[in-house]
């Protein structure tokens, strides 16, 4: 095995293309928890980014278009979390496994009834484009590797962009700061004439767009085919990410590229006849994530709030 | 004497079992196909399996029909149908096993087909399931002759044993070009753990060709995202389709599984390894004609026109004329019967197969 093989710019261009859903799915998770709502339906609001994304794309030729009725769709989903959490107070992880069932037969019935198939769609659709930067390769010595970091689709810049937005919204606007209170002492913030269920809307709405978003980079922004539960587990994951990552935006975009390190490192490990085998690489981050959780290194607590349905006392 | 009765009753119910088949007195047989939830039009087993029917129509004189199901709950009221009116009930793959196990056991009149998949064994049903490993091993000598880079990949969509049968047929053809040319291809297997995440085959197809790797099979949904990275990878090296199809060699090419997948990116797909459906329906519809039909477990590879690879209607200018005369020999061997070349429906580990796998001497000659 030669090192080269392991640690090559494919590694470093696959950590950057592997954390994007999870990290555009994580940020919005950040906004849902720390409003104080639990959303575990982001897994199935991914497969309905992904199908839509799909979708759009087929009807309209155009992927931008796509990226649209993604996020749409991902919208429409967390605004049935919102409704049934913040409204109506049921409990945040029922409603979400519901709506995950719900995303999961939702795009298997719609791609028989509008693409007569089971499994996959069989149609390419346009794809988005690739976006790099003309003069990087050319410089010297770093050129490749600067090419490998700066040739994505739109999506993966939109989500590092993200990071900084989220970041001056959550830390530096009242609006952003309301959420903080929201999530960690909802009667307290109502108390003091914050409107506690708009809020919650919010931050469900945000992080159904961006992981709407997530399954258009799946689709159209990765592989311009829809197939049934594509999503593969990357809203739990993210999930994961939002924890190691301490619920801030920073946090998650690391946590979000360390789990596309490991993962995109697995992948090269594959096959080269390294002793370790490599689904240690694929464990390894949850590994990490229950270690931070449970406190032994590092800290991580969510917002006090988070998970519990908010009631009024009167 | 006690022997001899036995042998005589047995006689004796053979011919009745024969007689049963009640083809063979001018009556067309009556075949139905019970598509599952995929339907027609799927242009995969379910249309496989009608072409089948039809080729049975057309050359053996039966009558076909077809009944379609459009969810999982329609298998035993269609396949109860289906039998109801017909002399020989066919269906695919493995959705279809219980429905059609239950249904048989009640219709012992009616023959049964299943293929791709093992239903239950009884005297009515029987299962066909297909040696593709060996249109695997035909496709590893292809990419071995082939590959620019020395290297060649596979992605598993799941390391499971079927699947890594595959894996075992195609490493075989890939040790068989490297002992008959003396040369040094390596084979690269990554798992991708899941039949259904074309981003994790993507990502994998894209870290083998990091590391060299110039042509990757693999098959189920997961291989669309491989063969979507091969094409990607062509495109930034500014080999479009439209380049390839004017005569532009491909840097990068993959290989498909089960069905013929090479016009997803025609000229960038080397070539298939098949499941032929509509042969083995074919096959047995044929052996209930013939009164030559038992139910149990078939496992049909090359000799019944089973398996094989495609005839590479894009890519056959790359493909070196030894190579071809290798394939060739390699699936004369194989319909003889050769025990070597016989993969098995189930591999547990690729790596142990071809190392121990021996490279058929009649091969050797071929390039003397």
């Amino acid at each position: 095995m030669s090192l080269g093989n392991v640690f090559n710019l494919t590694l470093l261009h696959q950590t950057i293309v592997q954390a994007t859903p999870l990290l555009l799915t994580a940020l919005g998770g950040v906004f849902s928890e720390r409003s104080g709502t639990a959303n575990i339906a982001l897994e199935g609001i991914i497969m309905m980014g992904a199908f839509f994304g799909y979708a759009g794309t087929y009807y309209t030729g155009n992927p931008w278009f796509g990226i649209i009725c993604a996020m749409a769709a991902g919208v429409v989903v967390s605004l049935i979390h919102a409704v049934v959490t913040a409204t109506y107070k049921v409990d945040h992880i029922v409603s979400g496994i519901a709506l995950n069932i719900l995303c999961q037969g939702l795009t298997g019935y719609l791609l028989v009834v509008l693409f007569q198939s089971q499994g996959s769609a069989r149609e390419f659709v346009a794809q988005l484009p690739t976006i790099s930067i003309p003069f990087l390769k050319a410089i010297p010595v770093v050129g490749p590797v600067l090419d490998a970091v700066f040739s994505q689709g739109p999506l993966v810049y939109l989500a590092f962009i993200l990071v900084i937005v989220s970041r001056f919204i959550l830390d530096k606007t009242v609006f952003g700061l309301r959420f903080t209170s929201v999530g960690e002492a909802p009667q307290v913030a109502d108390s003091l004439g914050v409107q506690v269920a708009p809020i919650q809307y919010a931050g469900v709405l945000i992080s159904g767009l961006l992981a709407g978003a997530a399954g258009a980079q799946l689709t159209i922004g990765t592989m311009p085919r829809f197939v049934y539960l594509m999503s593969g587990g990357r809203g739990y994951i993210a999930l994961a990410a939002v924890i190691l990552g301490k619920w801030q935006p920073t946090g998650v975009m690391w946590s979000s590229l360390l789990f596309g390190f490991f993962f995109s490192l697995a992948d090269n490990l594959q096959g080269t006849g390294f002793a370790i085998p490599n689904e240690i690489f694929l464990m390894l981050p949850f590994i990490l994530t229950i270690i931070v959780v449970s406190g032994v290194i590092g800290h991580s607590e969510g917002p006090a709030h988070a998970g519990k349905p908010y009631v009024k006392e009167l | 004497m006690k022997r001899r009765t036995v042998v005589g009753i047995l006689v004796l119910v053979l011919a009745l079992f024969s007689l049963s088949s009640g083809a063979a007195f001018g009556e067309p047989l009556r075949v139905i196909l019970v598509t599952d939830i995929g339907g027609l039009g799927d242009k995969g087993f379910n249309d496989g399996g009608w072409l089948g029917v039809q080729m049975a129509e057309k050359e053996l004189g039966v009558t076909g029909n077809v009944i379609q199901s459009f969810q999982q709950t329609d298998f035993i009221p269609n396949l109860t149908t289906a039998a109801r009116q017909a002399d020989v009930v066919v269906a695919l793959g493995f959705l279809m096993v219980d429905a059609i196990s239950e249904v048989a056991a009640r219709f012992p009149d009616v023959k049964f087909i299943l293929v791709d998949s093992v239903a239950e064994d009884l005297p009515n049903l029987a299962s066909y399931e297909i040696r593709a490993g060996q249109g695997a091993y035909l496709a590893g000598i292809v990419a071995a002759a082939v590959t620019q880079t020395g290297r060649v990949g596979m992605v598993e969509p799941m390391s499971i044993p079927p699947v890594i049968a595959f894996t075992a047929g195609y490493g075989a053809g890939i040790k068989t070009w490297n002992e008959l040319t003396g040369s040094n291809v390596e084979l690269v297997v990554k798992d991708a753990g899941a039949f259904n995440d074309p981003a994790r085959g993507k990502a994998l197809a894209l870290s083998m060709i990091g590391q060299n790797v110039d042509i990757m099979m693999s098959g189920a949904n997961t291989g669309l995202g491989v063969f979507q990275a091969v094409k990607e990878k062509n495109d930034e090296e500014g080999i479009t389709l439209e380049a390839v199809a004017a005569g532009t060699r491909p840097k990068y090419l993959g290989i498909g599984l089960d069905l013929d997948q090479d016009d997803i990116y025609p000229g960038m797909m080397l070539t298939s390894a098949l499941k032929n459906v509509p042969e083995v329906i074919f096959g047995a519809i044929k052996s209930i004609q013939d009164g030559t039909f038992a139910g149990g477990h078939y496992a049909v590879g090359i000799q019944e026109d089973a398996t094989g690879i495609t005839d590479m209607r894009y890519t056959k200018h790359l493909v070196p004329d030894e190579a071809v005369a290798v394939v060739e020999k390699a699936i004369e061997l194989m319909r003889a019967g050769n025990k070597e070349l016989e993969i098995p429906l189930a591999v547990d580990n690729a790596e142990k197969f071809i190392e121990d796998f021996k490279v058929p001497e009649e091969l050797r000659s071929v390039l003397q």
